[in-house]
């Protein structure tokens, strides 16, 4: 039997046996704790990964358990949570851009290991620039992994509004990108997100 | 390395897993389980406010004191957390309160049903300044005219 199969059974079981739900939160914390970490600063994402599996925990008796894996109903509610913070989110992606920037022009100072910082930059302000819908997306499909049929299940849209969203977020991704690379002196003028 | 991989790695530093915040969450998720478990009276409950301004405030009460209200009344429907930790349980078919009196205090203006809890670990309130403020005693609990209570009884899975 798969785990996720298990996360089902588990979901069930901690409606009479509430204290099964930690098995929950010990197999999934840290994809959407990760999840949350890329979206938002570290306090703030510790705070809404914890209240994430409160309120799974509140709604267990809602779970569907035609789906084995928990784990899409989870991001689900995590990004509903996000939501609440999304002016949050775009001022630290510009002050992301704004540091990195600062950062690239001393590369003495840059991590080795990181991203280079100019490139780190221009991302930041690339995703500043999408739309809270397409963001949501393209992270969960590049950072947590999920599928076309799982993005779906866990922000409850249609699997061809998924396959566009995420398009749309990759290709505005891409020639903001490649638009930076070709004027590499020019600034750029980024469209705010809705 | 295409735009995939690029928003992959990007903030990743970021994004690992933070033990100190991971052990807060669990013990959070815990705390919830427990409450919703718990059936001794003498077992502390606790409630996380859900207040926007004050969203990690702890209260803790006794089952006791949760068990002391009537069914019909969940944690879910805490309205409001106040000073003190104090927090208040409408019904949902509370009646509108009446207008207030000039010299009415907040607890007369709260709708017929309301429940205020206050937590027995709470700050002992200041002297009352008059019979309004007597909510604030800690460990109390206090029906502001339960015209909608139906009983005061054992435990429900209302109360949950």
């Amino acid at each position: 039997m798969s785990e996720s199969t298990a996360d089902a059974e588990e979901i069930l079981a901690s409606v009479g046996e509430p204290e099964r739900f930690a098995v929950i939160f010990d197999r999934h914390y840290a994809a959407i704790r990760d999840y949350l970490g890329r979206r938002i600063d570290t306090s703030r994402a510790d705070d809404l990964a914890a209240e994430t599996f409160v309120v799974a925990f509140r709604r267990r008796t809602a779970y569907d358990a035609t789906y084995a894996s928990a784990l899409p109903w989870l991001f689900g509610i995590a990004v509903n949570l996000l939501r609440r913070h999304r002016r949050q989110e775009h001022r630290e992606l510009r002050a992301y851009a704004r540091a990195a920037s600062e950062l690239s022009r001393r590369p003495n100072e840059s991590d080795a290991h990181a991203m280079p910082a100019d490139l780190a930059s221009q991302l930041a302000n690339a995703v500043r620039s999408l739309k809270h819908r397409d963001r949501d997306v393209l992270f969960l499909y590049a950072c947590a992994d999920l599928s076309y049929a799982e993005i779906s299940r866990a922000l409850g849209i249609p699997v061809g509004t998924v396959r566009s969203r995420l398009a749309r977020g990759r290709k505005q991704v891409r020639e903001l990108l490649e638009g930076e690379r070709t004027r590499p002196n020019e600034g750029t003028v980024y469209r705010e997100s809705a | 390395m295409n735009e995939i991989d690029l928003i992959r790695s990007f903030r990743a530093s970021t994004s690992s897993r933070n033990g100190t915040g991971a052990q807060r969450a669990r013990t959070r998720l815990m705390d919830t389980v427990d409450a919703e478990r718990g059936s001794d009276p003498h077992q502390s409950w606790a409630l996380v406010g859900s207040g926007r301004h004050r969203p990690s405030r702890r209260v803790v009460f006794t089952a006791a004191a949760f068990l002391a209200l009537p069914t019909g009344y969940a944690v879910g429907k805490t309205t409001g957390v106040f000073g003190g930790g104090t927090v208040v349980l409408t019904p949902e078919t509370a009646t509108p309160a009446p207008p207030p009196q000039s010299e009415s205090k907040s607890a007369r203006r709260l709708p017929e049903g309301t429940i205020v809890l206050t937590p027995q670990t709470a700050t002992p309130a200041p002297p009352p300044a008059d019979s309004g403020s007597a909510r604030r005693a800690p460990g109390r609990v206090i029906r502001i005219s339960p015209g909608t209570a139906k009983s005061v009884g054992g435990p429900s899975k209302d109360l949950r």
